[in-house]
């Protein structure tokens, strides 16, 4: 096994807490208690009776676990459970924990729930839409008895219950059309209102959360998206402690605490929060950055807060008071600032960015040095013209049109975009015109395949006739689609190999499409004309980072999320795990990986792979932290949404960086000339 | 969905304060309305004691149909309820059409906001609608929306109205 040798810093839960029924007075978790080291991504994280808390780390596709120690206070050192069994293509997702018997995790690349209190092989569910099947499911918890699991099962958009000795069949399935990305799920204990007990679900894309009985029927439910508080802003994780919810309240950058009110009646109020975004690159001690789950220990004396960007697990404990003193320097600031999201793509003189926050488009004119903001389109809704997740982009200059795909409403919209290269430089409100849009949901599923799931555009690029590319992250797998956005064929999908398909670049002659898969870590080739001949269209795959991986390593070495087609033909592909631009040259027709930028160099990535996303992210030029979109300007400048450093990065023909955008703070190591 | 509107526009009202963009230059956007686009606060044309304003007519922005909305008042009142006709006719201009679904709404792009109103449409005739319930809550550039759906396809007529 491999062990994370990377140790930050120690565990200082100060002395013991007291719980929270304990004491004379109301108390509240939110004091800052000290920081988990040694994970390089974790995303989830969960408590078992006995005090143990389990992380998973999604870097490493690994879990370990925190024990406690004979003063109260959690191992600052993490024990791996589980990494070996990562050399399949997998990306725990969810954990759960178990009294103290075990512990039951999800697999969203693997489409699987396994753990230990399951069947002889583990597995509690599989790849399937059926009672024993689930996709991509994201959040898992177990009752307090450990005799039920629940399940999120996100790609179907459900909830599944299984009772874990009953076998492998769920024995309730909610379905409800309210979900549109169930992300988390947890039990709640018997009340008034709920005499049996029920769960409550949490809904990444409608921000809010479902509240269900035992028999499936809905019961309530609170939560809406923006940033007041009650409200949530693409929120990641939820567990429940005795009858109170704890929601992570991802892009707030904060935790929210909710209780039920007193009387027959399910409701829940809010009862406190505690987080605050951080104000500079790495700030810790209570300070927030996208957590992604969060998790009470089993006596509620403090709780753990996982924060991926940064690489940490933060503890915070209970202290007197309801709740964490108001901080004087956030009050009447509202969301601290916007962030420069994954998806962007750039087309000639113009740019056109994602911005989740926000859930809206930004348009850039890159005339300038500095890119300059143009124009901006769409805001939180469902109406054509809005966005709920816009999950992918692409921008023709020439047609000045603009599609816009989101896997929330499910949506494939066309914008017409009034640019000109030559136009005065100016903002204008009214530059984009929403024109039409493909609902995929009114397509249904099975479509151009059998069982196949309604189809969840990601991103997305232009073909010369018209047409377009576009990933479909339902069923994972890449479909051209003809002048009228309508689907027509399936270029790529889990019968060629690939696992997790994510971005698309055509090529500038038009003959191929590359396609980054995630979670295979691999580039596809495939060519865009369909064979004359009848036969099976060709499919090249190019894996990267072989040349650099651990003897007896058969894991990916690389998670590509982006990737373009330089004029010249070279393929740069973004690399979240060595946070780096890897570069493909197809000389000779063979594509080969020539070098790759980041961590300071030009040159191929080495050492651990567990290691490489601690250690090769960075703020200074050439460093990245979990790059996403990139492509080509017409000067030939390569443009790289730095996303894990809300920036962006322009590099000159030769790889240097010539300029940065995007937050002063996170910029200003760039250019020592930005510093105030 | 009627929350997420709801908060949603409270929420521009609020925190943006209702400022105005700079460099506004328009209040021309997407669909060719007839009438010089409607930019007066009251209907163009219309006459003293007139009970309907000027139509405002547009060809969708993928151009499969248009779209008319008229005024069932002389002028649009300011922070008042109105209603509005809305017809529509195939690509040719005349043939009335009645789509799988259609929404009417109306929202200032400029200030990012829209209503706070749902608006209820019903059938009167053949690819005619009431629209009941608008409400303009303040002056500027107002831009009715009228999204048709047939099959898997939205599409968008849009024309803007300027309320003095």
């Amino acid at each position: 096994m491999r062990v994370l040798t990377l140790l930050t810093s120690a565990c200082l839960i100060a002395a013991p807490c007291p719980g929270a029924q304990e004491g004379d007075g109301p108390t509240h978790i939110g004091t800052p208690a000290g920081t988990l080291g040694g994970h390089a991504r974790p995303t989830d994280v969960a408590f078992s009776e006995d005090g143990r808390l389990f992380v998973v780390d999604a870097a490493s596709h690994s879990l370990s676990v925190h024990s406690p120690e004979e003063d109260g206070s959690l191992a600052p050192r993490a024990r791996p459970l589980i990494s070996t069994m990562a050399n399949e293509p997998i990306r725990l997702s969810g954990i759960a924990a178990i009294g103290s018997v075990g512990h039951v995790w999800c697999d969203a690349e693997g489409h699987n729930v396994r753990g230990d209190p399951a069947s002889p092989d583990g597995i509690l569910a599989t790849r399937g839409s059926g009672l024993d099947g689930v996709y991509a499911p994201e959040g898992v918890a177990v009752d307090a008895a450990g005799q039920r699991v629940a399940v999120a099962d996100t790609g179907n958009r459900r909830v599944l219950v299984i009772d874990v000795e009953a076998g492998r069949s769920a024995t309730l399935v909610i379905a409800d059309p309210r979900f549109v990305r169930p992300i988390d799920v947890g039990f709640l204990p018997p009340s008034a209102a709920l005499p049996e007990g029920g769960l409550a679900v949490l809904d990444a894309d409608t921000s809010r959360v479902e509240l269900y009985d035992f028999t499936g029927t809905w019961r309530g439910g609170f939560g809406d998206w923006g940033y007041f508080p009650g409200l949530f802003a693409a929120p990641q994780g939820l567990t429940t402690w005795r009858d109170e919810i704890y929601v992570a309240d991802t892009d707030n950058h904060r935790v929210q605490v909710f209780a039920p009110k007193v009387g027959e009646k399910l409701e829940y109020e809010l009862k406190y929060a505690w987080g605050a975004h951080a104000i500079r690159p790495g700030d810790g001690d209570g300070l927030m950055h996208y957590p992604t789950d969060v998790a009470v220990a089993p006596d509620g004396s403090f709780a753990a807060v996982c924060e991926p960007l940064d690489g940490r697990v933060q503890l915070f404990r209970r202290a007197p008071g309801k709740e964490p003193p108001e901080d004087p320097l956030r009050v009447g600031i509202g969301q601290a600032s916007a962030h420069y999201g994954r998806v962007a793509d750039i087309d000639g003189q113009f740019m056109a960015l994602a911005e989740p926050e926000s859930r809206r488009v930004k348009l850039y004119d890159l005339r300038l040095a500095d890119p300059a903001e143009i124009g901006i389109t769409g805001g939180h809704g469902e109406r054509l013209g809005m966005l709920m997740r816009p999950s992918g982009l692409a921008l023709d200059s020439a047609a000045r049109e603009l599609l816009v795909s989101d896997a929330a409403l499910r949506r494939l919209a066309r914008v017409r975009l009034d640019i000109d290269p030559a136009q005065e430089l100016r903002y204008d409100y009214a530059r984009e015109t929403w024109v039409e849009a493909i609902e995929f949901a009114l397509l249904g599923p099975n479509v151009l395949e059998p069982d196949t799931r309604i189809i969840e555009p990601l991103e997305v690029d232009r073909t010369p006739d018209g047409g377009a590319v576009l990933v479909d992250g339902a069923n994972g797998r890449v479909l051209s689609l003809g002048p009228d956005l309508l689907p027509k064929r399936v270029l790529l999908g889990p019968q060629h190999g690939a696992v997790t398909p994510v971005d698309v670049a055509v090529t500038p002659d038009g003959a191929y499409v590359w396609v980054a898969d995630a979670g295979g870590g691999a580039l596809f080739r495939v060519a865009l004309a369909p064979p004359t001949d009848g036969s099976v269209p060709a499919v090249l795959r190019v894996a990267l980072g072989a040349a650099s991986a651990v003897s007896g390593e058969t894991r990916p070495a690389a998670r590509p999320m982006n990737l373009t087609v330089a004029p010249d033909g070279r393929v740069f592909v973004s690399d979240v795990l060595t946070h780096s631009i890897r570069v493909i040259t197809t000389e000779a027709g063979e594509p080969r990986e020539a070098l790759a930028l980041g961590a300071g160099t030009r040159g191929p990535v080495t050492g651990s792979r567990d290691e490489m996303w601690l250690t090769r992210r960075g703020l200074e030029p050439l460093w990245f932290c979990e790059p996403a979109d990139l492509g080509f300007d017409t000067r030939g400048r390569l443009l790289v949404i730095d996303h894990g450093n809300h920036r962006g990065v322009i590099l000159d023909a030769e790889g240097n960086v010539a300029l940065g955008f995007g937050s002063r703070l996170y910029i200003e190591a760039l250019d020592p000339r930005r510093r105030r | 969905m009627v929350r997420h509107v709801i908060t949603l526009a409270l929420l521009a009202v609020v925190a943006l304060g209702c400022g105005q963009r700079k460099d506004q230059t328009s209040t021309q956007k997407g669909g060719t309305a007839n009438g010089g686009t409607a930019n007066g606060g009251t209907a163009q044309g219309s006459t003293a004691g007139a009970t309907r304003g000027t139509p405002l007519r547009a060809t969708s922005n993928a151009g499969s149909f248009t779209a008319e909305v008229t005024p069932l008042r002389a002028a649009i009142p300011m922070n008042e309820h109105f209603a509005v006709e809305l017809a529509l006719f195939r690509a040719d201009g005349t043939t009335p059409y009645e789509p799988e679904r259609v929404t009417l709404d109306a929202r200032m792009e400029e200030h990012e906001h829209g209503m706070l109103r749902e608006v209820e449409l019903e059938r009167i005739g053949p690819g005619r609608w009431r629209a009941n319930g608008l409400l303009f809550h303040m002056v500027g550039v107002w831009q009715f929306q009228i999204d048709v759906r047939a099959g898997a396809r939205i599409e968008r007529a849009q024309m803007d109205f300027l309320l003095e």
